[in-house]
């Protein structure tokens, strides 16, 4: 007999008859595209955790008003994307629109540990470059590219997730990598 | 005019989102413009970095910390606080006892007496004030409606004070707790 994962109607049936249980495989089964919007969005690592508990917050919070026989997950991203534009909103416009700090520069992700001390510093630097030529494109342009390269939406999905119209979507996706190359130009 | 063009339908080529007559043109521009076509390869190698590099991996266990964090802020908690459904059934208990007790409202109020005032977070001097309030009321009642007994009077009397003093002692208690940090 195979362990099939539960579907997940039946794990929001479950956490709200207060099964724990079904919470934490919910949190498990969604943690890492709402982590990767949010660190994406933020560029901190901290404050992409602090995201993604208020954005699970949110999710339990929601559960009672969603309707189990939709589909979770864009639910779930888009409690994901507004929770870290309003993070974002919070932080502040010095901070938005400033280079990104120093902290943020860093490794962004976890290195390949595999990989040897060169190879790694190598994909290092080129996250972190990455990294902060993300953190130069508008919020919108950011969550949409986030999306796209973090779960492959098409424009179509994308303009669903962010309720905008899907030629913006194009648009904004359009912008951000022509922004992207142009920051990167010597790197790609 | 054509390169200008062509760079959107570029991206959309790469996303297998282009429409059949603009992919026949845009192959076509391509063919004929050097330019176009090294920028093709270039969108094509940048949107390779872009997939591998923009996905992260969470942190070890953060998905427990996530849960975790989560479920406290906002977990089920029972409607009732942890001390009322010992006081629920303690009351339940308490008018049973009343109710089924030989001897009419004064013995009743002797065991009540007994078993409340051993409680140790209300005074057995309260306790015994307590009953002789709720002796006094009911003999007043009954003396007013003779066909009444007092034992029948006292009742209601007596479940409303068993109730003050279990919601007494458990707010005591709690309040006990939460001075000892023990209680959230």
């Amino acid at each position: 007999m195979t362990d099939q994962p539960a579907p997940e109607e039946a794990l929001v049936r479950r956490v709200l008859a207060g099964d724990r249980a079904a919470f934490e495989a919910l949190v498990s089964r969604y943690h890492r595209i709402v982590f990767a919007i949010a660190l994406r969005m933020t560029g901190n690592r901290a404050e992409a955790e602090d995201v993604s508990q208020e954005v699970f917050l949110r999710v339990y919070r929601g559960l009672r008003q969603f309707d189990p026989a939709l589909p979770f997950l864009p639910w779930v991203r888009r409690i994901a994307g507004n929770a870290a534009l309003n993070h974002l909103r919070r932080r502040g416009l010095e901070r938005r629109h400033a280079a990104p700090e120093s902290d943020r520069g860093e490794i962004p992700d976890f290195p390949d540990a595999a990989a040897d001390p060169e190879e790694r510093a190598a994909r290092a630097e080129e996250a972190g470059r990455l990294e902060r030529a993300l953190a130069l494109l508008p919020e919108n342009q950011r969550l949409a590219v986030t999306l796209k390269y973090v779960e492959g939406l098409t424009a179509e999905e994308i303009a669903r997730a962010m309720g905008a119209p899907r030629n913006t979507v194009k648009t904004w996706l359009l912008r951000a990598r022509e922004r992207l190359r142009e920051e990167l130009k010597n790197e790609l | 005019m054509s390169c200008e063009r062509a760079l959107p339908l570029l991206y959309d080529l790469i996303d297998g989102d282009i429409e059949r007559d603009e992919a026949v043109w845009l192959a076509e521009h391509v063919a004929a413009c050097g330019g176009c076509a090294g920028l093709l390869k270039e969108l094509r190698a940048a949107e390779s970095v872009y997939s591998r590099r923009i996905p992260v991996e969470p942190p070890p266990a953060l998905a427990a910390r996530i849960a975790d964090a989560a479920w406290s802020a906002a977990g089920p908690k029972s409607r009732l606080r942890s001390w009322e459904p010992a006081a629920a059934v303690l009351l339940l208990v308490s008018l049973i006892g009343v109710l089924f007790l030989p001897g009419g409202f004064g013995e009743a109020v002797g065991q009540l007496t007994h078993a409340v005032g051993g409680l140790p977070w209300f005074s057995l001097d309260t306790v015994l004030d307590l009953r002789a309030a709720i002796s006094s009321a009911a003999q007043g009642i009954a003396s007013r409606l003779p066909v009444l007994p007092a034992g029948v009077a006292g009742m209601p009397l007596a479940a409303a004070a068993v109730t003050l003093q279990i919601i007494g002692s458990a707010w005591l208690l709690r309040g006990r707790r939460v001075l000892s940090g023990k209680a959230r």
